[in-house]
């Protein structure tokens, strides 16, 4: 018998187990204008569910722009993003917002945090607009704060944190609301080494609990990591290469 | 032109607002003719912006011409103290050919704003854009009426001559025939206040059983009948005058501005009638404003007939 949560997820993916189509789609800044800058240019890209995916490339190759059009953050100039079998390019942007909050966890290279907030108060930020009960909203904000190790630093000030903790916290943050899918932009770009292998770390426990995982990066250590499932290249906002890694169950 | 103060401003916000219109009615025919929501081309994504643009520009400006309405009546009612003749609103609404219209043009558009902004209040619910061709046809259509008031509205004022005498309220709605309207007060009180009653006892009755139809129905026949029932039987109360029947000197600070609740609890009872109506006929959902319609119609029906048993508690007579 498939229990309720896999007809859910089921429904959620395309014939292949597909959760994310991105088809077709390019992204031009300033488009018609003198100072047209091509992001991406028909790019196709298909992810199923519960995959790691590297996207690797220079600066200003289109990773980023990529995430930002995968979650909606941006709409593409043209072409179409299938989210969880939800037409997401094509949402308005309060519903995109609000798909958004309940199935995607973004991290953000420079953390966008607020730092005159405390590691709590910006835990929470997500769940704000959402008219769950205080008691709930403050269990789920424990239980992500436990989850990546930054509960006692709850009242601190964001301001005041390290590198790794203000990282721990973005994750945190990210990830309160339990989503399938985590996009994260560039997110050892302001961390050590010992900080990027705890992240490292953190990414395989999320793979292994079966989120859909996609890291845009250009850290040569995420390309040799032995549990992701395509690495994708990108130049000058085309994908120039895209191998999907075969592995032996 | 005959300019005041208060013209002034009208003529300047309503020519404010026209030039958002005329934007917006470039871009809804744009949206009507070509918007697609399977397409995924860099013109259907920018009129998918466009929409919500528009639908933000429209929102406010018709939030103002609501506004601005009640401003208009001010107007008149101050125009009445430079116009040789008129005691208020009605003599200088009267003082032209354009002036009824424009003031009928404009009552219609009020209630069609609305009905818009429940359009637009649908469409933004939806995600899949299915109202959006709707609400922007039906842009159109309203741009074809806002062109009517605007070009009334300065045919009206334009022609308003102060040099020329116009008549009081105590000889538009004599029922004496002087006027257009004077066969209407020939109908006799008695039929006219039962009607009354009886008619907004059919829009409790079929509100209260979620009637949508007959509501509807019902409410369009209650504004008229109010309207006459005020004229006729109870402005006098209201002016504590059995001679005077104006359905606008109660605007005025002498009456407490009385006249803007009244009129504000009867639109606001009628129009969420036709909003009922409105979403059933067009987004199929069942009514949801029956309550808030009864509302304002109770309050209208309670006021007014306030006036006549204070009235009569008081003076212990009717102003038969």
């Amino acid at each position: 018998m498939i229990n309720r949560e896999e007809a859910r997820l089921k429904k959620d993916e395309g014939v292949n187990g597909e959760i994310i189509f991105v088809k077709n789609v390019t992204k031009i800044y300033n488009f018609e204008t003198n100072k047209e800058i091509v992001a991406l240019k028909d790019i196709n890209l298909n992810v199923k569910s519960g995959e790691f995916v590297i996207l690797m490339g220079p600066s200003g190759s289109g990773k980023s722009t990529l995430l930002s059009v995968i979650a909606a953050l941006t709409k593409p100039t043209e072409g179409r993003v299938i989210v969880k079998n939800e037409p997401l390019s094509k949402l308005p942007d309060r519903f995109a917002a609000l798909f958004r909050r309940e199935n995607i966890g973004f991290i953000f290279q420079k953390f966008n945090l607020l730092e005159d907030l405390s590691v709590f108060d910006n835990v929470i930020l997500p769940l704000i607009p959402s008219d769950i009960s205080s008691k709930l909203l403050e269990e789920k904000a424990y239980e992500a704060m436990r989850k990546f190790s930054i509960e006692h630093k709850k009242d601190e000030k964001v301001r005041k944190l390290s590198g790794g903790e203000q990282q721990r916290c973005a994750i945190a943050r990210a990830l309160i609301n339990n989503p399938n899918i985590i996009l994260a932009d560039e997110p050892t770009a302001n961390l050590d080494a010992k900080l990027t292998a705890d992240f490292i770390e953190i990414l395989r426990g999320l793979k292994k609990e079966g989120k859909t995982i996609i890291v845009a990066t250009h850290d040569p250590r995420f390309e040799k990591l032995e549990f992701i499932d395509a690495l994708v290249y990108i130049q000058d906002g085309k994908i120039v290469k895209n191998s999907a890694i075969q592995r032996v169950e | 032109m005959f300019l005041t103060p208060e013209v002034f401003i009208n003529i300047f916000v309503d020519f404010l607002i026209y030039i958002f219109f005329i934007i917006a009615f470039y871009i809804s025919v744009q949206i009507v003719r070509y918007f697609d929501v399977q397409k995924d081309t860099f013109f259907q994504y920018a009129l998918e912006r466009r929409t919500y643009l528009v639908s933000v520009i429209v929102e406010f400006a018709l939030f103002f011409k609501i506004i601005l309405f009640f401003y208009f009546i001010f107007t008149l009612d101050k125009l009445s103290n430079i116009i040789p003749g008129a005691m208020c609103a009605a003599g200088v609404i009267t003082a032209n050919e354009y002036g009824v219209w424009l003031l009928a043009v404009k009552l219609l558009n009020l209630f069609l704003f609305g009905l818009w902004l429940l359009a637009n209040k649908e469409d933004l619910n939806s995600k899949d854009y299915r109202f959006t061709k709707f609400k922007f046809k039906f842009f159109i259509f309203l741009f074809m009426f806002l062109s009517i008031e605007i070009f009334l509205e300065y045919l009206y004022f334009n022609s308003i001559d102060i040099s020329k005498i116009v008549s009081c309220c105590g000889v538009l709605f004599n029922p004496v025939k002087t006027s257009a309207v004077s066969f209407l007060l020939e109908i006799p009180k008695e039929i006219v206040v039962s009607l009354f009653y009886l008619v907004f006892l059919l829009t409790l009755t079929s509100g209260i059983l979620k009637k949508c139809l007959l509501y509807f129905l019902s409410n369009l026949i209650f504004i008229l009948l109010s309207i006459l029932a005020i004229i006729v039987f109870f402005s006098p109360y209201i002016y504590e005058l059995p001679t005077h029947k104006c359905p606008f000197c109660f605007l005025q600070k002498e009456y407490y501005h009385i006249g803007y609740f009244i009129y504000s609890s009867l639109f606001l009872g009628t129009f969420f009638a036709y909003a009922n109506w409105f979403e059933k006929f067009f987004f199929k959902k069942e009514s949801q404003y029956f309550k808030i319609s009864i509302f304002f119609n109770t309050i209208f029906v309670i006021i007014v007939t306030l006036y006549v048993l204070i009235y009569y508690l008081k003076n212990g007579v009717w102003l038969f």
